[in-house]
């Protein structure tokens, strides 16, 4: 009965991810071909150099490159490009002995402090801070002074000196990880620490572990060619890559070539270990997502947009409303109307467009989602379409948005009645005038002492006042519409009605209306008038909500109130098989075919369209068979 | 005289799980919050026991207290009869596999860098001397029992929505055979189709496997469908514990009262009547510290209310902590002082 959902970017892992995108980027593929080279060349010196590296050769001296020397001799008469190939050697050794004890010494150490936490953590932090504290560089020309030419020394303190970090990143992402379900629900398995650690942490940390990794080689290289430049690393007699900078630097007036060779595989190879770690840090999770890949321009249903709004009292008509992220449609042609003094809701299960059709309507959209067609008509005025700077005119005055957790529409920052005064302003309100609003909008949704709310920073309130003084902020503009995406869903039942009969006192003046999106049933039946019904990305049924509730017309509707458990029994549930299908796998036909108990061929040989099935009242729904359900009670 | 709990429930055999006078702080020092405090609960072989309460109340603390996931202040926890108050989750040994959990949230739950089979097999083959394939053949039976096709062992949690990564999640607890399974709101997060057939699901394993649920929720309706008792938990209090049906019938506790009044029905007719008797209950500033913790919104609130904590009182096949119900009061036969266990 289940089928499969197929992401074709299914996120299988961190360390999986860092490696798909190591593989996929030509830059970071290149960086790692450098790499590479790098490395083989200073292996095979030996075999590959087409000279010795020590050799001098008087006669030859500071040549240009030539067919012989590829890059030419220096102030001695030595091959540049041999003394190139043997130079990255100890360099990259010490650079991999640092970065090894680092790692080394980080990993456990961040493991034991985030996992374990207490008193661990408080040590092994003091220490990071530690190493944080020492002055790495001086520390390491003074060793220098004390082990000349001693690079192993060297390396292997920096590489303590360097665990700090590790442990600090090890640390912070166990810590993530830590308070995961998946880890508690391993440990209720009885899982050994151990397993736990290995099979369920280790994974998430081997990720930024490398981008640490890849960072720290790009660091020590440029530390030790520093050091070499100084005069301070391996020994003089054997070619280094910083050396031969510092030797290029005393001929810089002779030939200033010679600074060339050594400079760039120098930086070529810092750049790529950074281009490396740039790209598995990307790869991370909150990593940048990649760009939206197409665009569409925005077609507007010609003929919505310039009918006159029929009747008076309409306050938003949304027509044929088609809202498009990168990957396709998610809303699909949807098309209501709201009246003044109205209250509409929009239900639906997660993924059939309800909250994308709310956010569209102010323009509230995110960045890569986008309306393609259709028409929202706002009091009379074109919202599809229009610039950023009328949006911005409509929004707070003429419609508002409430989302559905309270805390979200507060600043944490600055008491309840700063920022009511702060929005009373921002609409004209004079600095009196907005003192004196304050607390009757305090008051008018339901707050009884308004003085006290008023002095306290949202983190005082609890969620239901919270609630109240989000719908107060959404009033400071007086719009004539609310749009209120799951306003009550985080609440507690009790609170969630006081909050209803609050939106019933919002529009009941008769100069207000609300938009109401919500999952729950029952409380579109507490509190709406009409009721439009959403299912992969169209509504289906649409009507007064007694009649719609009472006696759905459309299957969907039917077994969803059908599949709803009661207050007064008990037992097995009338479900619907199945699941609801992603927008990449709407069928052609009706998309609620493959779930419905009377589907027939005609529902899958194309698009549904609405049928009118009014009775007393208006009604439509996307059933081809609409006529067929009997108005029974659908319960 | 103080019935004893074989008065009390109508299981008189041994319970599997008894939570006494459980309370768990969080924080330390003078920072300290009490999210659990003095709660007594028992759950009987087989049986389902709802635990409903607003967010916040510590429905959660409870069951990760029973898993040994959070250390409880004080009281005592026991499974078939071995205490396991202050033993970690790490050092229950073979414990672990009678007593399983199912979390709220489909997409935490499931490590997203392990195949659905790495994490069927993890329980299985910590505590049974299982050979792989023994562990292969196992798997496919679980994922069938859950309703899941056979190719989903091999593929990442990803792939899967969340109703299904749910019943991966419930085939994860039914590995190890479990005689108890803590579900911690485990259809919360999914949609109203899904939740149907999650519940229904339940229903099925425990009648097939005879698992007791102790099953968390604040949806009323849910628990009300999946359980044989209810326990109402109010700021860390319990305030009533009977038969579903009686609570969520005709509760006697004001606030069990009034979250059956507020929780809306789908029949606009049948919603407009039970608007119109609700008594709106106002959602208070601050929070009593003393007393009955509803006092700060209960419309039969008195001064004897916001001064002592009521004693938990047997009425019928209830147990109510509210003074509306004085332990001397009422028909002696079904009316006292709740002592010990409920
Ligand atoms: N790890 C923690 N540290 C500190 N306080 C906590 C912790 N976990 C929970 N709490 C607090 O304990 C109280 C009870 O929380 P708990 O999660 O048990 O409630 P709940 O009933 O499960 O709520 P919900 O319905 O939101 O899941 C809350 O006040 C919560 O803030
Ligand atoms: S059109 Fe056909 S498949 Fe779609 S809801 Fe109606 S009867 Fe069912
Ligand atoms: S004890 Fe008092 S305040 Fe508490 S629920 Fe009972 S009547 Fe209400
Ligand atoms: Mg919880």
């Amino acid at each position: 009965m289940s089928t499969v959902v197929h992401h074709a970017d299914s996120p299988v892992g961190p360390a999986a991810r860092a490696g798909r995108a190591l593989a996929t980027s030509p830059l970071t593929l290149t960086a790692v071909a450098w790499l590479v080279l790098v490395v083989l060349t200073s292996v095979f010196a030996d075999q590959l150099a087409p000279f010795d590296p020590l050799t001098q050769n008087l006669t030859e001296l500071l040549k240009p490159p030539s067919a012989t020397h590829w890059l030419g001799t220096d102030s001695l008469g030595r091959d540049v490009l041999s003394r190139l190939m043997h130079g990255g050697d100890t360099l990259l050794w010490g650079a991999a002995e640092a970065t090894a004890i680092a790692v080394a010494l980080g990993l456990p150490a961040g493991l034991l402090s985030g996992y374990r936490g207490g008193i661990a953590d408080a040590v092994i932090s003091w220490l990071v801070d530690l190493t944080f504290a020492v002055p790495a560089f001086v520390v390491l020309v003074a060793l220098a002074v004390i082990y000349p030419q001693n690079t192993a020394v060297m390396m292997a303190v920096l590489g303590v000196l360097g665990a700090g970090a590790a442990t600090r990143l090890v640390r912070n992402s166990t810590r993530t990880v830590r308070d995961e379900l998946f880890i508690d629900a391993a440990r209720v398995s009885g899982l050994p620490l151990r397993t736990i650690l290995f099979r369920h942490v280790l994974p998430t940390v081997v990720a930024p572990v490398i981008m640490l990794a890849a960072t720290s080689m790009a660091i020590c290289v440029i530390v030790l060619s520093s050091l070499s430049f100084l005069g301070l690393g391996g020994s003089p007699e054997a070619p280094s890559w910083g050396q031969m900078i510092y030797e290029a630097s005393q001929n810089i007036t002779v030939d200033s070539w010679l600074l060339v060779p050594p400079g760039a595989v120098l930086i070529l190879t810092v750049i790529a270990f950074n281009l490396i770690a740039n790209t598995v840090r990307d790869a991370l999770p909150g990593g940048p997502t990649p760009r939206p890949v197409r665009h569409r321009r925005t077609v507007l249903a010609e003929t919505a947009a310039q009918r006159p709004d029929a009747d008076p009292q309409t306050l938003l008509g949304v027509h044929g409303l088609v809202v498009e992220f990168p990957s396709g449609p998610v809303v699909d042609g949807v098309t209501f109307a709201v009246r003044k003094g109205e209250i509409l809701g929009l239900v639906g299960e997660s993924g059939s467009g309800k909250t994308v059709t709310a956010l569209a309507i102010p323009g509230l959209l995110p960045i890569d989602e986008r309306i393609t067609a259709g028409s929202v008509r706002f009091a009379g005025e074109e919202l599809a379409g229009t610039t950023e700077r009328r949006l911005s005119r409509v929004r707070g005055r003429g419609v508002a948005y409430i989302a559905q957790e309270p805390m979200a529409a507060l600043d944490p920052c600055y008491t309840v009645g700063n920022q009511l005064r702060a929005a009373l302003r921002h609409f004209g309100a004079t600095r009196r005038a907005a003192a004196a609003r304050t607390g009757d909008l305090l008051r008018e949704v339901g707050i009884s002492d308004p003085d006290r709310v008023m002095r306290c920073r949202p983190h005082q309130i609890s969620g239901g006042i919270a609630q109240r003084v989000a719908i107060a902020l959404a009033l400071t503009g007086d719009p004539a519409l609310l749009i209120a995406d799951e306003p009550t869903t985080a609440l507690d039942v009790t609170v969630q009605a006081a909050i209803l009969d609050l939106f019933r006192n919002v529009v009941a003046t008769g100069e207000r209306a609300l938009v109401l999106v919500s999952h729950d049933i029952g409380v579109v039946a507490d509190v709406c008038d009409r009721v439009a019904v959403m299912y992969a990305g169209q509504i289906v049924e649409q009507g007064e909500t007694d009649s719609v509730l009472g006696a759905p017309r459309h299957p969907y509707t039917r077994a969803l109130l059908r599949s709803m458990p009661s207050l007064d029994t008990a037992g097995r549930l009338p479900v619907i098989p199945g699941s609801v299908p992603a927008p990449d796998a709407w069928p052609e036909g009706c998309r609620f075919a493959a779930r419905c108990a009377l589907a027939t061929d005609a529902c899958k040989k194309g698009p549904i369209p609405l049928m009118d099935v009014s009775g007393p009242s208006p009604r439509t729904t996307r059933c081809v068979r609409g006529h067929d359900l009997a108005p029974e009670p659908g319960r | 005289m103080t019935p004893t709990p074989e008065e009390v429930q109508p299981r008189t055999d041994a319970w599997l799980l008894e939570i006494d006078h459980l309370r768990v702080s969080y924080g330390r020092r003078r920072r300290t919050h009490t999210a659990v405090d003095d709660v007594t609960l028992n759950v009987g072989a087989g049986e389902a026991v709802g635990l409903v309460g607003e967010s916040g109340s510590g429905k959660s603390t409870i069951g990760r207290a029973v898993l040994g996931l959070t250390a409880s202040s004080s009281g005592r926890i026991r499974f078939e009869d071995t205490d396991i108050t202050s033993v970690p989750a790490e050092r229950r040994g073979a414990l672990t596999a009678d007593l399983q959990v199912v979390f709220q949230d489909p997409y935490g739950s499931l490590n997203p860098a392990r195949t659905i089979s790495q994490t069927l097999t993890e329980p299985l083959l910590t505590h049974r001397a299982m050979t792989a394939e023994q562990a292969r053949a196992r798997v496919q039976g679980l994922l069938d029992q859950v309703g899941l096709p056979a190719d989903a062992a091999n593929r990442y949690p990803a792939a899967f929505s969340g109703g299904q990564r749910q019943r991966i999640a419930i085939a994860r607890a039914l590995a190890s055979n479990p005689k108890l399974v803590i579900c911690d709101e485990p259809v919360s997060a999914l949609d109203l189709s899904t939740q149907a057939q999650i519940l229904n699901l339940l229903a099925d394993l425990r009648a097939d496997l005879g698992l007791a649920y102790l099953f968390i929720g604040h949806n009323l309706a849910v628990v009300r469908n999946l359980c044989d008792r209810v326990v109402v938990l109010y700021r860390g209090q319990v305030m009533e514990t009977g038969p579903a049906a009686q609570v969520t019938g005709h509760p006697l506790h004001p606030y069990t009262a009034a979250l059956v009044a507020a929780a809306p029905v789908a029949d606009v007719a049948a919603q407009r009547e039970r608007r119109l008797a609700r008594v709106t209950v106002t959602e208070p500033l601050t929070v009593a510290h003393s007393g009955c913790p509803f006092a700060g919104r209960c419309p039969h609130v008195e001064d004897i209310c916001r001064q002592q904590r009521p004693a938990r009182v047997k009425v019928g096949e209830s147990v109510v902590a509210c003074h509306l119900f004085p332990s001397g009061k009422g028909d002696s036969h079904t009316s006292g002082s709740v002592d010990e266990k409920v």
